[in-house]
């Protein structure tokens, strides 16, 4: 029986009069990087934390590999990794005892944990640091610390809160790749981040979250076509500029035709693939085309255009 | 792991022989590597808790000044002990002085040092946010609690061994002997281990940093204070002498150690319940360990009535009774504080047979199910002394030891040779004792069940309700009857009118001098009561009591069958399929 890896299914969480999720639903398939989206207070990290079993919903229930978090924890612990967005280490210890303990909690005994831990320790490239103490390491190896934590049971699904958070450009980068690596490892990774720029990188799909409620789900331009059916395109036609605004205003699939010089901007109804036929009939039509460009827009942009910025 | 070839090395004089024969040292690698195999296994299976706590405490500074200054405390008693007692502890019987000096100063790592230590471990990990992380893990919420323990109890053998060159001394001089030595000891360890789970049971209370805070202040002052009594304890001991040769003494010790392992136990399983997820069953294990001490108390009082002489053996079903009144008022003022929705998991595990739903749905969670439970044990108490009396006037009725021949002999085997009781007080007081016990926590729990219709009710907050009403019931009558009675004195008696002042009315109950004079009718009207209250709640809990159980989902029992697979069939008898 197929079934998501992550499923949130009419999630409610209130604390007191605050909503704090809201009716929130979705799904993660196996090897699907999810981006969660949202401002401070939206709801991502009730929602992470009731994944993570670690709070209860009000109404409603979230699954990790078909089981409820709610009435099936410990199974759901065990195929669960989940980085909060705090450290939560001890003191008096070093790396390598910090990843050994929780190899243990999680169960793992003998050679089992020891290939854990050397598998851990390589792809979160924490071998150098092994003997040092947490307290010495910095925020980016404190952030590789507790990933390596997160999957070192190997778990099917991982539970990412503000990961990239304060980290510099290289150890974003870094954490970037490891994530996809993840998925391309059949990992389903739940990822929220205020950097929408990491996001859009590596995510496969996204949701974004405002006040508890889940405004949009789906790949950047799925949402983008869901809030602006149309799209941008610029044309820099050599001669003739003014026969081709004239053809385009002909058309039933271009709208808000404009010259500039040699520049025409349209806004153009349908996906890439009608793009590429309007060119070729452009061409056809004996345009001499210079340059194509449409302008997609960027998940900032679907942000700002999903979101109003309200904060409860 | 690497294996180091035999090399021979070259001298002067040409080759040097071989160090060892190979032989030799095949042999001792071979026992290396399978001292390490065993080490591995032996540490896979120790709880990770104790691991990284043992890693963890050896580190810390609070370890290292602890460690120290028991060092430094016992030499210096050493050395003052020497210095004042020679040359008269040649001679004299002053060993005993010396060790008890040693025992104070190990209270305070035990009773002190350790508890907090463990109650301030686990109290981090919430600070710290690491308990969260735990929790998410497969330990499970005992493991963790235990994990605590046994570093505890790691931490306090250091300590003991710390002190025990110093301890063996003692039994080189006067006055010690390896018995009183083992006794003390045991007593240090198992007390140590009792206020250990105490903090770790403080450290469950509350998760709000301010109460934490709060909590931790009065640990230490019940720790200090705990302190003080056992030092006490032991020091009129040795001052006294531990009398080896009377039984009650050592029928004293072994009833001390077993409810301290008792309520040891129980503690643990209530603050494992305390952190275990909100939709696990933390009720019913807390149930059958209230239980096991309600059966282990019977089992003592009854032993104790027949053992005792017959002068004081009637002492021991009263004791049994209002001991047994007061636990379970306790109990139930906490078990009727729970909630009665029942957790899809929980219902997961309901009985299912008639026998199992009639006997054991009193050990699901819930309010009114606690209720009937705590009431039914009580009434199993006061059973238990009922048939004890039935059995003496029973079997030593004239009609039944007058049976001849071998008739005689069975009823006399049966026959509990204990003197019947003089008066029949002792029914009468068991009677107000159940009627007591149900009638409060009956009512409060009747209310409380419908405030919650209006506003949420937490455990703690049932309780103090309990408590309040339990203890106002007692105080308010006895203030009305006085202010009744200012400026005249002589009026002032117990009277009807304190049927709600339970202390009074037990006490009027209890002694052999008033209990004759009281009328049949205030007990009685005590038990009419508690038997009404208890029949409302009664009806109350058919909710409880009408939950069945419900099957797990497919996906569990997918993965159940996953983690388990069939067995493959086998033949039980010559004509099974192979």
């Amino acid at each position: 029986m197929s079934h998501p890896m992550i499923e949130l299914r009419r999630l409610h969480r209130f604390f007191g009069t605050t909503r704090a999720v809201n009716d929130v639903s979705f799904e993660v398939q196996r090897g699907e990087v999810f981006g969660f989206i949202g401002p401070n207070g939206a709801g991502k990290t009730t929602s992470m934390r009731i994944l993570a079993t670690l709070e209860l919903p009000t109404y409603g229930d979230a699954f990790v590999d078909g089981f409820s978090c709610i009435n099936d924890p410990d199974r759901v612990r065990r195929r669960l990794g989940f980085m909060p967005d705090y450290f939560g280490t001890y003191t008096d210890v070093n790396c390598y005892e910090y990843l050994d303990f929780f190899a243990r909690s999680y169960g793992l005994a003998g050679r089992q944990r020891h290939q854990a831990l050397q598998h851990t320790m390589g792809f979160t490239k924490l071998d150098e640091l092994a003997h040092k103490p947490i307290r010495g390491l910095s925020k980016g190896m404190k952030q590789r610390l507790c990933l390596g934590r997160a999957m070192i049971h190997d778990p099917a699904v991982l539970i990412l809160d503000e990961p990239a958070n304060g980290l510099d450009p290289r150890a974003r980068i870094e954490l970037r790749e490891m994530i996809r690596e993840l998925a391309a490892n059949g990992k389903s990774v739940l990822v929220s981040s205020h950097i929408l720029t990491e996001l859009a990188e590596m995510c496969d799909r996204v949701g974004i979250i405002e006040r508890g409620q889940l405004l949009a789900v789906g790949t950047v331009e799925e949402i983008q076509h869901e809030q602006q059916p149309h799209r941008e395109v610029k044309v820099r036609v050599l001669g003739g500029a003014e026969g081709a605004r004239a053809w385009l205003v002909g058309r039933s699939d271009v709208n808000d035709v404009t010259l500039v010089g040699e520049e025409l901007k349209f806004s153009h109804q349908g996906d890439r693939d009608s793009e590429v036929v309007l060119l070729r009939e452009m061409i056809l039509a004996g345009f001499r085309v210079a340059e194509f460009a449409s302008h997609s827009q960027s998940l900032e942009d679907v942000f700002m255009a999903v979101t109003k910025g309200i904060v409860q | 792991m690497t294996m180091v070839q035999p090399s021979e090395t070259q001298t002067a004089e040409g080759p040097a022989a071989p160090r060892s024969s190979p032989d030799f040292r095949e042999t001792l690698l071979r026992w290396g590597t399978r001292l390490e195999q065993f080490l591995d296994y032996a540490g896979d299976r120790l709880n990770p808790i104790l691991v990284k706590e043992a890693r963890q405490s050896m580190k810390s500074k609070q370890f290292s000044v602890t460690f120290s200054l028991l060092l430094i405390l016992s030499w210096m008693w050493t050395a003052i002990f020497v210095a004042f007692s020679v040359p008269d502890v040649f001679y004299e019987a002053w060993g005993t002085r010396l060790l008890i000096g040693y025992i104070i100063i190990l209270s305070i790592p035990l009773f002190i040092v350790v508890p907090f230590a463990a109650f301030r471990s686990l109290a981090a990990e919430t600070e710290d946010g690491t308990f969260e992380l735990l929790s998410i893990t497969s330990l499970s919420a005992r493991q963790i609690v235990l994990g605590k323990l046994g570093s505890a109890v790691l931490q306090m053998m250091v300590y003991y061994s710390a002190l025990a060159p110093s301890i063996a001394f003692t039994y080189l001089l006067k006055g010690v002997d390896i018995v009183s030595i083992g006794l003390l000891l045991l007593h240090t360890f198992v007390i140590s281990v009792v206020l250990s789970i105490l903090g770790l049971l403080a450290a469950t209370i509350t998760r709000a940093r301010h109460w934490q805070v709060l909590v931790s202040v009065v640990l230490i002052a019940g720790l200090l204070f705990a302190t003080f009594l056992a030092d006490y304890f032991f020091i009129v001991m040795a001052i006294v002498g531990l009398p080896f040769d009377m039984p009650e003494f050592w029928m004293a010790n072994l009833g001390l150690l077993n409810f301290w392992i008792a309520f040891g136990a129980l503690f643990l399983i209530i603050a494992s319940g305390q952190i275990s997820f909100a939709s696990d069953n933390r009720s019913t294990p807390i149930r059958m360990m209230l239980l096991l001490i309600q059966t282990m108390w019977i089992g003592w009082m009854f032993f104790l009535w027949r053992w005792n002489s017959e002068m004081y053996a009637e002492v021991f079903p009263w004791m049994m009774v209002y001991f047994a009144a007061i636990f379970w008022l306790v109990a139930g003022a906490l078990l009727t504080g729970e909630t009665a929705q029942l957790s899809p998991r929980a219902k997961r595990n309901l009985p299912q047979t008639l026998s199992g739903r009639v006997l054991l749905t009193w050990f699901n969670p819930g309010s009114a199910s606690g209720y009937t439970f705590a009431m039914l044990n009580l009434a199993t108490v006061i059973g238990t002394q009922f048939l004890a009396y039935t059995n003496i006037a029973l079997f030593s009725s004239p009609q039944l030891q007058n049976v001849p021949g071998p008739l005689h002999t069975v009823v006399n085997s049966l026959l509990i040779s204990r003197p019947f009781p003089d008066d029949d007080g002792w029914f009468w007081a068991s009677l107000a004792a159940w009627g007591y016990v149900a009638g409060y926590l009956g009512t409060v729990r009747l209310f409380t069940t419908l405030a919650r219709k209006y506003a949420p009710l937490n455990m703690l907050a049932v309780f103090l309700l309990q408590l309040v009403v339990v203890v106002m019931g007692a105080i308010l009558p006895f203030l009305f009857l006085t202010i009744q009675t200012i400026g005249d004195p002589l009026s002032w008696h117990y009277s009807e009118l304190q049927l709600p002042n339970w202390f009074w009315t037990m006490w009027e109950l209890t002694w052999p001098t008033t209990r004759t004079t009281i009328s049949p009718f205030i007990p009685g009207g005590v038990f009419a009561f508690g038997c009404l209250i208890f029949l409302l709640n009664l009806l109350s809990a058919a909710v409880e009591v009408e939950q069945v159980r419900t099957l797990a989902p497919a996906r569990v029992r997918e993965d159940d069958a996953s983690l388990r697979p069939l067995e493959p069939k086998k033949r039980k008898n010559p004509w099974d399929e192979p």
